[in-house]
């Protein structure tokens, strides 16, 4: 009875658990201040306005929130400096789009420089039921950047893979988070091979950046002469006499692919699938790229064709019909085929049986000799058993 | 004065007739709907706001009802069906869904989104108001894990359930094959779990990109 007790608890557990509500429901915000970014200064004010969008049959309430990030690096809290009007819907309709404007009005002065990220979001209310439920919100992220005292620079660049032929575009961004103007800023960017070799420079030129600008630059590395393969963009960044380094790998590529691996087993007897791992060494989008797999002297089988974006890893995979082949070691030719050329890969496969558990056939006379023997087995343990008992009886009669 | 003919008077009126049709018909269009050609300039203006939106598809979860099996010490449920069922003893995998099991997710607005995740409740620890299982069921477990066809997962792989906010699922693409992800929860049942166990789990989605990206 305890045991059932304890039963019927872990049901009612397990079934409350998970039964909740199941219509299709959600919530949007319709407003060009998803993200916005403030440069900090004294007595800022501003009104952003934010429109609710229910997605419910049902009249839905709903709630706003301002949250101060958490994870942003910085301990002020500047939520207290946003107001949020109304801060609550109740029965919002469905096909209603009310709307709610949120004020930033930010003090004098705030101490601690830094990227402080504010939330402000619109969430369904909490649901009423049990078990695990979930509800959908929508949030607007703030930046408030205050700046750091003296000058703080901050830049990031990106560079992209390109075809051979094609020149490296790369974009540089720099942003001063700090008080004091950065005179004088350049940079130069250097091309290394896999020896780390510089094969290639450019220099940009120099500006001056202001207490919270932001610039970017474009440059371009000529690719003419070089081979495809993989290099390395290093950047310096020299600014009122100090310097920065970062570095990005990119990649110049040819149309070709590589054939990376390969099924190497597979089981006789029957139909197994199969496939190749292929990668795309061409930077741009290749369509309807398929392989052709001929092991022993089989007919070759066609895999799916896939699309491949720019340098992309991907499974081309097929199936191949083992039925009446026999286990052991098979050539196995791969062709791949993409735009108009083919890659060719020769290598070999083993073709193994499959462990199967099969019952072991018996002819009639057998399973009559095996059900006697169990039989006399049985009659053995029975009489065994019958006579301890007697010996049993006969001993205590004695005593 | 100048005499005017009948027949002049009737060019004239003949001319006017046939001027006022004229202009009639390049004014109100009937000679474009006549097949005239005519030619005209206009502007099209369309201001599209960007709309951030998030949906919940499939919101329930259902194993139906079980319980741990008399010769083990717990069972696991998993919506992705990577549990140990047998020692549940249940009649389903929870995989009733539409297009998975799990809760299911689209990303309804018309831009890309990334989504976080937090729980009222948490997975890993044992003691305390926010813990799932509270103390007297220290063996059970309360975990998630966020797939898309798009987007790239923050939590690939089986993680205790968190009470902060913790990215799920990122750059959730706007393109209908893709636009939807789901959370997959694994909960492990000790045998001596007693009372009703509740969390919600709020899923906020936030613009990607400051601009299209």
């Amino acid at each position: 009875m305890v045991i059932m007790k304890k039963e019927l608890l872990v049901i009612s557990l397990v079934f409350l658990l998970f039964a909740v509500n199941c219509e299709s429901r959600g919530i949007g915000v319709r407003s060009g201040s998803m993200i916005v970014s403030i440069n900090f200064v004294p007595n800022f004010e501003q009104t952003y306005y934010y429109s609710v969008v229910p997605f419910s049959d049902e009249p839905m309430d709903i709630t706003m929130y301002i949250e101060n990030d958490g994870d942003d690096g910085t301990t002020t809290s500047l939520s207290q400096y946003f107001i949020v009007d109304p801060p609550l819907f109740k029965n919002v309709l469905p096909k209603t789009e009310p709307f709610f404007k949120v004020t930033v009005r930010l003090p004098k002065e705030i101490k601690e420089p830094g990227n402080h990220k504010i939330h402000v979001g619109v969430a369904e209310a909490m649901p009423e039921t049990g078990g695990i439920s979930v509800r959908a919100a929508v949030e607007a992220i703030f930046y408030i950047n205050v700046p750091f005292d003296g000058q703080y620079l901050r830049y990031s660049f990106n560079a992209k893979n390109v075809n051979q032929g094609n020149p490296i575009p790369i974009e540089i961004a720099y942003t001063n988070r700090g008080t004091e103007p950065i005179n004088n800023i350049y940079s130069s960017i250097d091309l290394l091979d896999s020896s780390k070799k510089i094969i290639a420079n450019v220099k940009i030129d120099s500006f001056v950046l202001g207490s919270q600008e932001e610039k970017k630059q474009k440059a371009e590395i000529s690719t003419m002469k070089l081979s495809p393969g993989e290099y390395n963009v290093n950047l310096t960044v020299y600014h009122d006499g100090k310097q920065d380094y970062s570095s990005q790998d990119v990649k110049i590529g040819e149309l070709t692919f590589k054939i990376l691996n390969q099924t190497s087993t597979l089981f006789s007897g029957k139909m197994d699938e199969i496939w190749i791992d292929a990668e795309s060494q061409w930077a741009e989008p290749v369509k309807g790229v398929y392989a052709e797999i001929k092991i022993g002297e089989n007919p070759a089988i066609r895999t799916l064709s896939e699309d491949f974006n720019g340098f992309q890893k991907m499974r081309l995979k097929g199936f191949f019909d083992a039925t009446n082949m026999n286990p052991g070691d098979y050539d196995m030719a791969i062709k791949l085929y993409f735009e108009d050329k083919i890659v060719s890969k020769t290598t070999t496969i083993s073709l193994i049986k499959e462990n199967k558990f099969e019952m072991p056939s018996l002819s009639p006379t057998n399973m009559i000799f095996l059900i006697v023997i169990i039989m006399i087995i049985i009659i053995n343990i029975t009489l065994f058993f019958i006579l301890m008992k007697k010996k049993d009886e006969k001993e205590k009669e004695r005593e | 004065m100048v005499d005017i003919s009948k027949n002049t008077l009737g060019l004239f009126i003949g001319l006017a007739v046939i001027s006022s049709i004229v202009g009639f018909g390049v004014q109100s269009g009937l000679l474009s709907i006549l097949g005239f050609a005519t030619t005209a300039t206009g502007q099209a203006r369309i201001n599209v706001t960007p709309l951030t939106a998030l949906n919940i598809t499939h919101n329930i979860i259902d194993f139906g009802n079980g319980t741990v099996a008399a010769s083990s010490v717990n069972c696991t449920l998993s919506s992705d069906r990577t549990g140990d069922i047998l020692n549940c003893f249940l009649p389903s995998w929870g995989n009733d869904g539409p297009l998975r099991g799990g809760f299911n997710f689209t990303n309804i607005g018309n831009t890309i989104i990334n989504v976080t995740v937090k729980a009222t409740k948490n997975g890993s620890q044992k003691t305390g108001s926010t813990s799932f299982w509270g103390v007297k069921s220290q063996g059970g477990l309360y975990k998630y894990r966020c797939v898309g066809d798009g987007g790239t997962s923050k939590i690939a792989t089986f993680t205790n359930v968190n009470n902060k906010t913790t990215r799920c699922i990122d750059f959730v693409p706007i393109t209908l094959s893709n636009r939807g992800f789901a959370l997959h929860i694994n909960i492990t049942i000790p045998k001596n779990a007693t009372g009703v166990k509740n969390d919600t789990l709020t899923f906020t989605a936030s613009r990607a990109c400051a601009s299209s990206c």
